[in-house]
């Protein structure tokens, strides 16, 4: 059981200027909400201060903090202390299609002015948000250019851009490096992983974490074509698994099968779900389904390892 | 084997048939353009299960005379009402119209009525649904007695926003093709000899179900087992060779175990899929217990898959 010392809280400051979309993309990701029942949002008041439990002993402090303009004023003055210190991470918000893309970038710069401040060394992550908004063949030059508008002001700070949309798996992709970055000794956890696959002679094998289906780890041993596989595989699997509370079930293992691939999906540790993919003819499913049982123990520590000591 | 859909304008009939055969989100249904000429879609996934929606623009009127030829493929005429702005008395007048026409041409035509768009705000819960439900049924009735015509209509209350609308079509489809019976006598069997809670028989394409055991469908049971299509599509385009969508080996098993707040009643549920035939997949329901005679069941289902190829072989 995990005690009150081995936690390690995170303080996540998700910012950025109202309507740009924070609680939709924080609602997806750890409350299972479905894109389409975002919409219904209004503005975030103030400051939503959630916890999330991430692979059981990491607690995310998410501050959610509301973006209209003034909130915003207040955040840099009467409660600048209590916000800005003590940041791992701030997380900013840019809506692609902005009104006021200069006030967005002053906002910014104030962040990063307050974070100068009070907390050195707050990991600075954007993201360009509702690039769905964006005819598709334009997608990569308004993103370079954008990206670019942020690394100018961005100075000293070492940011890094996502382009984002709750309607596709980026939102996945994006979320997933940003947790990664959280995880300190996530190495073992990876350099098991690849032996475990080539013990399988399996072609792919990925950790999730159990409630998000944010990609943890992965091994890939033949080098799929598809780099955003994962991603769409997080976002697959999470729709099924919320139709699934619908019928008042949980799943707990799934197994695909074709002429050429066979797909295990499976509860894993006590917070994450594996997926194993192998093409082997040769190998017995049901040898890769005892393996997969054999080393549950294993990885349950190395997990926990993963988080760093505390 | 043709299906007419016809109602009046801005009803929603392009939208069912985007939704359900091109999948379109119901979101960007919105958008439409009105249908200016009749819209034909062939739906031929499989050899044997093959149909056409005709798709006609709004307040199409028939005549005995002029469309006889159409009406002479048709095999069912959906009737699509708008329930949230639709005017039933003047909807019933024009569906009895057709049904007058129609009938002179082909006896056989069987007459669906949807009552669509029961999912604005207007419809918050099941009592305002019958509602509009029993006045529609009520007011043909009367209109078809006072016009001495005699046919069975079958009603349903449809949304392009869940499953309804699959289902209506599912029951729809049906009726067309005799062979369905025979499944229905299978799915029976095997539901009786080998302990499946609840068997389906999909097309993976459309996600119509073109038949399923006797024991009344749960919708949410639908849900989840077309939900459990999509996963293994979506799968095998990522990792099957060449984009293979699907083939014989095409096959799914995921165990369920109950939620925190399901009752003690239900145990553990496995979810499995078999491919049958081209594009058709068996999805049961088979409750823990019974799955330890996989064996058994896989059994069935070769039996099922080998008559089922018989059936096919002799129309």
């Amino acid at each position: 059981m995990a005690t009150q010392d081995s936690e390690k809280v995170q303080k996540v400051l998700l910012m950025g200027r109202a309507g740009s979309g924070k609680t939709s993309m924080r609602s997806i990701i750890f409350a299972n909400y479905l894109a389409r029942d975002t919409y219904r949002f209004t503005f975030t008041v103030d400051i939503n201060r959630s916890r999330v439990r991430f692979l059981g002993n990491l607690v995310l402090s998410l501050w959610d903090c509301g973006g209209q303009g003034l909130f915003m004023e207040q955040y840099f003055q009467s409660q600048k202390d209590q916000i800005f210190k003590n940041v791992e991470v701030l997380i900013y918000v840019f809506e692609v299609v902005s009104k006021e893309p200069d006030k967005d970038l002053e906002y910014y710069k104030n962040c990063l002015a307050a974070l100068e401040d009070l907390s050195q060394g707050a990991k600075i992550f954007c993201m360009i948000h509702k690039m769905d908004l964006i005819a598709d063949s334009m997608r990569d030059k308004v993103f370079e250019q954008k990206q670019q508008e942020i690394i100018d002001v961005s100075k000293d700070f070492d940011v890094t851009c996502f382009r984002t949309s709750i309607w596709d798996e980026t939102l996945y992709k994006a979320w997933s490096d940003i947790v990664n970055i959280l995880l300190p000794n996530v190495q073992d956890l990876k350099s098991s992983l690849k032996d475990f696959c080539d013990a399988n002679s399996a072609d792919d094998v990925v950790l999730f974490e159990k409630y998000t289906f944010l990609v943890i780890a992965n091994h890939d041993n033949i080098g799929h074509k598809d780099d955003h596989r994962f991603e769409k595989i997080s976002n697959i699997i999470k729709q099924f698994k919320l139709s699934c509370i619908k019928t008042n079930f949980q799943f707990e293992s799934m197994t695909f099968k074709n002429s050429y691939f066979t797909a295990f999906v499976e509860e894993f540790t006590s917070s994450t779900y594996i997926m194993v993919i192998s093409s082997d003819p040769d190998v017995e499913t049901e040898a890769i389904s005892f393996n997969i049982k054999a080393s549950r123990d294993y990885f349950e520590n190395l997990v926990t390892d993963s988080l760093g000591s505390s | 084997m043709d299906i007419l859909l016809v109602g009046p304008s801005k009803s929603g009939k392009t939208s069912i048939q985007r939704v359900v055969f091109k999948k379109l989100s119901p979101h960007e249904s919105f958008f439409l353009p009105p249908t200016m000429s009749v819209e034909t879609l062939t739906v031929e996934n499989n050899p044997n299960v093959q149909f056409t929606i005709k798709d006609f623009p709004g307040n199409k009127e028939f005549d005995a005379e002029a469309d006889r030829a159409i009406l002479e493929q048709t095999g069912a005429i959906i009737y699509v009402f708008d329930a949230q702005i639709g005017d039933i008395e003047e909807s019933c007048g024009k569906l009895k119209d057709i049904i007058a026409e129609a009938s002179k041409v082909n006896e056989k035509i069987y007459y669906e009525v949807f009552v669509h768009k029961v999912d604005s705000d207007l419809y918050q819960n099941d009592d305002q649904k019958m509602e509009v439900y029993n006045d529609f049924q009520r007011e043909i009735r009367n209109e078809l007695k006072e016009a001495d015509i005699n046919v069975n209509i079958t009603f349903y209350l449809t949304s392009i926003y869940d499953h309804t609308i699959f289902d209506a079509l599912s029951k729809i489809v049906q009726k067309l093709f005799p062979f369905v019976e025979h499944l229905i006598e299978m799915l029976n069997s095997l539901h009786t000899s080998c302990g499946v809670e609840k068997a389906f028989i999909f097309d993976i394409i459309s996600k119509i179900f073109i038949a399923t055991d006797s024991s009344p469908v749960d919708i949410t049971h639908y849900e989840i087992c077309s939900e459990l299509i999509d996963v293994l599509i979506d799968m095998s385009c990522i990792y099957g060779k060449d984009n293979l969508k699907f083939d014989e080996e095409s096959s799914t098993t995921i165990k369920l175990k109950k939620g925190d707040n399901a009752d003690d009643e239900a145990g553990n549920t496995y979810l499995y899929l078999k491919e049958v035939d081209e594009y058709l997949v068996l999805v049961c329901l088979i409750g823990e217990e019974e799955f330890q005679k996989k064996h058994l069941i896989n059994y069935n289902i070769n039996l099922l898959k080998q008559s089922l190829k018989e059936i096919f072989a002799k129309k």
